[in-house]
């Protein structure tokens, strides 16, 4: 079974909007799985399904071969987009009532609290209280919340927000060595940067439905649009005689995008260079990025 | 149910912790300590020693005042023979207190009568004079009439009744039962409002600290508004049995150390010596022995428990409800309400126990925990309390099942304000 999580026909709707209209969605065990979207796509209506805060209106959720149901509790974990910890409640007591709420037993639990903090160097937490700690301090608290106890599949909404560069790093180091211990990673944003990063696979969300989704490259590859980056030695310029058949932008000295018809192959833009006289110093397709795609699908669907 | 016991654990014992709790906990038996401690000072201060003189001009008053005298702190000197002059100047110099002046009195107008003094006296010591002098002028005047003083005695007799409810006899002390009532009516409407806003206060932290998306995520809402509720109640609980147990302290560590104070006080209070407040005591304690206590306490605790759940919830719910305290404030109203209304009722149920507003108030889950209880210490068949105990047990579980209803999509709702039709539509949505 290679999916850990399937989605199918999920719909979930409120008073007067349809958020979820219906949901197909497998997501890849270890893998990170980008879950992007505008805001108010249907996000965190989908991701609140998938902690089971939410129950369907209709379709399923498979988890692990089996249909979602409460006793896979303990094998989520789940870091909110609005991050909570009870501020006036010790970190080490805390950490290990949400580990406990999340099925560990109260000597693992606390085990695990200590091995965690060691881990981030921050032993000496424990009998802090949350109110005590900056904000960048309180997220690294959220983030063991949510690892603690293991889970298989890991949803984290926005995890960057609001942390500064070096906390950033710290947090992305840990998701990639929980990915490389096996763990799924379900990793929602609606910023671009992080995301062809780290996600092997992605979902775009928008208006309560999934518009493209597929393996990072491949979605690129599939949205590419025969865009190529021509770079010229010194000294030379674009032929004028090629710019009926190649119309190119200059994009910088002696660079220039040209757009390839289908019809028409690199080798053919390399040749008619050649010929023409031009020394060519790089020729490189220019695929798109997530970003582009995302602003490119989000707006055609919103015009039609 | 495992997790509804650690979030009632963690509720318990992050409350059960903090400061003000402590402080709150022993405070009010300190407080009342030292309020006796205070009484019995001043008590024992303020009792300065009275002499005073008495000058009778008739000579009817020799031997009247031998009686009244109260060991060190009031004593009657009998000075016939000295001048109004000289008494009142001994006085300035400080012999005596004060000088009680008698003067040939015309029995059917009697006046004239003055005391002396630099200082004014108490309205005790000063009705205990003229209660003295009244009696005096009185079997002067029958003595006049020709009839016998001892006739006199005869008359002057305190009657009292019994009442007898249903066949069984009750020596009195509806005074008891109605204190008893009202107490407990009390302490139930002061810790519905206290615990009420606790929850509600507990709920909308949660909230607004939004730690609630994750704790949605490893529990159920009814759980953890169950657990909430619990918690909170169980709070409650200890800091009641605490102060019962200081209260019971304090007043034995009293009796032991200031017993003998507190019954010269008391004494004293009586006014007229020891033997009549003792027996008062006894009637009152013997009324207490004949009240059903296992029922009452039994019913103190059915009622403290369920009437806390039935509110509770709705408290909970409309801390779920609401993002910001004005806000809040609008909900508590129509809640608060029906407490206030059950303690209006009270104080009729405690007047009389049978009216009907009393009866059919203490069968409606919304008033009974305030209103059964203060009738119970009257005649309360077992009959009507156990349709009042089911009607109430059902209502709390009815009100927690609605209340979740609202709980489960108030609490995932940020920054919106919540009309009265969205809590409708939110109990019969399904989310």
């Amino acid at each position: 079974m290679t999916n850990l999580v399937s989605v199918r026909g999920l719909k979930k709707r409120f008073e007067n909007h349809e958020a979820l209209k219906g949901i197909d969605l497998d997501i890849p065990r270890g893998t990170i799985f980008g879950l992007l979207g505008p805001n108010g796509a249907g996000k965190t209506t989908l991701i609140r399904n998938l902690t089971q805060i939410y129950l369907p209106d209709s379709g399923s959720i498979t988890f692990d071969g089996e249909t979602l149901e409460p006793k896979h509790i303990g094998r989520i974990g789940y870091m909110p987009e609005e991050r909570g910890l009870y501020k006036k409640m010790k970190i080490g007591e805390q950490l290990i009532y949400l580990a406990r709420l999340r099925g560990l037993s109260g000597a693992l639990a606390k085990e695990k609290v200590n091995q965690w903090l060691k881990h981030f160097e921050i032993e000496d937490w424990f009998n802090k209280k949350v109110e005590d700690l900056s904000k960048g301090m309180q997220q690294k608290v959220q983030f063991i919340s949510t690892i603690l106890h293991e889970p298989d599949l890991l949803i984290l909404d926005e995890p960057f927000s609001g942390l500064d560069p070096i906390n950033a790093n710290l947090i992305k180091d840990e998701i990639l060595a929980l990915k490389e211990r096996g763990t799924t990673i379900i990793f929602s944003t609606h910023r671009m940067e992080s995301v062809e990063e780290m996600c092997e696979e992605i979902a775009l969300i928008n208006n309560g439905e999934i518009i493209l989704q597929g393996e990072v490259g491949a979605v690129r590859q599939q949205y590419k649009q025969n865009l190529f980056e021509v770079m010229l030695a010194e000294g030379f310029e674009w032929p004028a005689a090629l710019n009926d058949q190649f119309p190119a932008s200059s994009k910088g000295p002696r660079v220039y995008h040209v757009y390839l018809s289908p019809t028409h192959k690199p080798s053919a833009l390399l040749k008619a260079l050649v010929n023409a006289g031009t020394e060519v110093v790089a020729l490189q397709e220019i695929l798109p990025t997530v970003n582009e795609i995302f602003i490119q699908q989000v707006k055609s669907y919103s015009y039609e | 149910m495992n997790k509804v016991w650690l979030i009632i654990q963690r509720e318990y014992i992050t409350r059960v912790r903090t400061k003000s709790f402590i402080l709150g906990t022993l405070l009010v038996p300190l407080a009342m300590l030292a309020l006796i401690g205070g009484m019995i000072f001043i008590a024992v201060n303020s009792s300065e020693k009275l002499q005073i003189a008495i000058k009778d001009e008739a000579g009817y008053f020799e031997n009247k005042f031998r009686g009244l005298d109260q060991g060190e702190t009031l004593r009657f000197k009998y000075r016939k023979d000295e001048s109004l002059q000289t008494l009142r100047d001994d006085v300035e110099k400080g012999t005596y207190d004060g000088v009680l002046y008698i003067p040939e009195l015309d029995l059917d107008r009697p006046a004239g009568i003055k005391y002396y003094s630099t200082k004014s006296i108490g309205p005790s010591t000063e009705s205990l004079i003229s209660d003295a002098i009244t009696d005096v002028v009185k079997t002067k005047v029958m003595e006049r009439e020709g009839y016998d003083e001892s006739l006199l005695k005869k008359l002057d007799k305190k009657i009292t009744f019994e009442t007898i409810v249903k066949e069984e006899t009750k020596t009195g002390e509806a005074a008891v039962a109605s204190g008893i009532g009202y107490i407990m009516g009390f302490i139930i409407y002061i810790y519905l409002f206290m615990y009420g806003a606790m929850v509600m206060k507990g709920v909308s932290e949660e909230k607004t600290n939004r730690i609630v998306e994750v704790m949605l995520s490893s529990v159920k809402p009814f759980q953890l508004m169950l657990g909430k509720v619990l918690g909170i109640g169980l709070v409650g609980i200890t800091q009641f049995a605490l102060w019962i147990i200081l209260i019971i302290g304090v007043q034995l560590f009293v009796g032991m150390f200031f017993g003998d104070k507190l019954m010269e006080i008391q004494n004293l209070q009586a006014g007229t010596g020891a033997t009549t407040s003792e027996a008062a005591i006894l009637e009152i304690v013997q009324s207490i022995g004949e009240l059903n206590l296992t029922r009452i306490i039994f019913s103190f605790f059915f009622y403290f428990i369920f009437g806390y759940l039935f509110y509770g919830a709705q408290f909970a719910a409309v801390g779920a409800a609401t993002t910001d305290d004005a806000d809040a404030n609008q909900y508590t109203f129509p809640i608060a309400m029906p407490i206030i209304l059950a303690i209006v009722i009270m104080n009729i149920a405690i007047q009389q126990p049978g009216a009907p507003v009393a009866v059919w108030s203490s069968m409606i889950p919304f008033f009974s925990p305030v209103v059964m209880l203060a009738r119970l210490p009257f005649e309360v068949s077992w009959l009507e309390q156990l349709a009042s105990m089911f009607l109430l047990a059902a209502g709390a579980i009815g009100m927690i099942w609605l209340a979740a209803r609202v709980y489960r999509v108030g609490i995932l709702i940020q920054g919106k304000k919540v009309s009265f039709k969205d809590l409708g539509k939110w109990i019969f949505s399904k989310y």
